[in-house]
């Protein structure tokens, strides 16, 4: 464990040393001062307004950090073969994965702690009470969990950087299809679209286990009511599954 | 790799378990039973909308639409149309944010009371009412339009009828449909109301209005007079 945690915090200076958290300061003044600017120019709970529009940023910004995280680390581990001197020391391959994953994560977390505290304070600061705005931005940072272990599984298999990016763009996209993707098999399509829907439905996350903030405008929903056990329970199985087939990957590769 | 295999597996298993226990949970809102065919009469470009609903941005694609809606009614250049796009907006809203009563609220007001399209306000709060069922400013403010509005009591009354009907009924909500049966002539029908009221209520507020009514209405089928 201590070499997977090594690996994790050598990855989370490396990354805070290429000046990723630069994207804090962006997405505090710009996508927050955005979500302020057009709650108070509507009408009616400019605070709530303000909130629901964080969370689409907070959202937005983990996922940029993520796949800046990708793009700069394929590029320096791929490309310029740093990762030759990872694989050297004594630690396994799936060591080193676990270890990446934990360290991107740590920095994806950084950049969302700090906008979620910067919101709740302005909420807080405006007497505003939405409890669930915290609920919501934790279940942002699971769903940044689970798109981190699938973005380095794709890393660990891609042949490109912008093939990496692009596929774990369109993976957090899609992911949030899967209850229309549903509707759409419900209503029996063709054979050929059914076969590329159920594709889609099983092998990519349901992303929309993690997508609070479309449902907290819903007067049923309550802390007790979310199934917490199976989201958690979703997201360690997903992302194990994940994993492995990203060890598999890695420990196939081979760097010339 | 048998044993990565297995793994990966067991883990899909896992997940695709918790997934299916989540059923209700994940079940996105119903667009076509709670709008009906409005999409199809949408006069404003929906792309946006379609790829909210897609992409998992639904709640803040619905705050801009609504954001354009006030932005709209704010633009003194549409009042050349009458404001025509607003119920379109406010469908728009609802159908990315059907929870977000505020839109039902403020676009049905203006609808009635400002531009005098009372089938475009009614149709628009029947939508928030079926999305908001235990939500009672929406109702009273149905009531109200249909209060105010002699002439389309005929179309609006059996939707308030059938929220009167309903267990949890506000005391205003009664009280406004039967001062629209007596608008609307149906004396008979107020007065059955206003006793149900008197038997049922335990407040006496209540108690006194609906006795204080039951006599006008008495007088008036006595002496035959329409009401003012």
């Amino acid at each position: 464990m201590s070499r997977v945690a090594a690996v994790a915090w050598f990855s989370f200076r490396e990354l805070v040393r290429s000046k990723l958290l630069v994207v804090w300061l962006l997405a505090v003044g710009l996508l927050c001062g955005v979500a302020y600017l057009l709650a108070y120019l509507s009408y009616g709970e400019p605070l709530r307004i303000f909130m629901d529009l964080g969370l689409a940023g907070l959202e937005a910004a983990g996922l940029v950090v993520l796949l800046l995280e990708l793009a700069v680390t394929y590029n320096t581990d791929m490309e310029q073969k740093a990762v030759f001197l990872q694989l050297t020391k004594p630690l396994t391959r799936g060591e080193y994965l676990l270890g990446r994953v934990v360290g991107f994560w740590m920095v994806n977390c950084l950049v969302l702690l700090g906008m979620t505290l910067f919101i709740g304070g302005f909420i807080a600061f405006h007497h505003g009470q939405y409890p669930l705005f915290w609920v919501a931005a934790a279940l942002v940072m699971i769903q940044m969990f689970l798109l981190t272990t699938l973005g380095l599984a794709y890393q660990m298999i891609a042949t490109s950087m912008v093939g990496t990016v692009l596929f774990t763009f369109f993976t957090s996209i899609l992911g949030h299809t899967m209850s229309q993707i549903r509707w759409a098999l419900e209503r029996k399509p063709d054979p050929i679209l059914r076969f590329l829907l159920n594709g889609t439905y099983y092998l990519l996350p349901n992303l929309e286990v993690f997508n609070l903030k479309d449902r907290l405008y819903d007067p049923t929903l309550t802390t007790a009511a979310l199934p917490w056990g199976d989201i958690a329970l979703y997201a360690f199985g997903y992302s194990f599954a994940a994993f492995l087939v990203g060890w598999w990957a890695l420990e196939k590769r081979e760097f010339h | 790799m048998a044993l990565i295999l297995a793994g990966v597996i067991l883990a899909v298993a896992l997940a695709f378990r918790s997934e299916n226990r989540m059923g209700a949970y994940l079940k996105p809102p119903d667009f076509v039973s709670l709008g009906g065919p409005a999409q199809a009469e949408v006069r404003v470009p929906s792309t946006i909308r379609a790829a909210a609903a897609l992409t998992g941005f639904r709640v803040p694609a619905a705050h801009l639409f609504w954001l354009t809606e006030v932005q709209y009614y704010g633009d003194s250049d549409n009042a050349k149309t009458r404001y025509g796009l607003l119920l379109d907006y406010g469908l728009l809203t609802a159908d990315l944010n059907p929870h977000f009563t505020e839109n039902y609220l403020f676009g049905a007001a203006i609808l009635a009371f400002h531009v005098h399209r009372i089938e475009e306000a009614v149709r628009l709060l029947n939508r928030g009412i079926g999305a908001n069922p235990q939500n009672i400013r929406l109702k009273l403010l149905l009531a109200a339009i249909a209060y105010m509005n002699i002439d389309d009591t005929q179309k609006i009354i059996p939707i308030l009828e059938a929220q009167v009907s309903l267990r949890d009924a506000p005391p205003m909500l009664v009280n406004i449909l039967a001062n629209t049966y007596r608008k609307a002539g149906q004396t008979q029908k107020a007065v059955a109301l206003w006793q149900r009221i008197l038997r049922t209520t335990n407040r006496d507020d209540d108690r006194d209005q609906a006795t204080r009514a039951l006599e006008q209405l008495y007088a008036e089928i006595k002496t035959g007079k329409k009401p003012r």
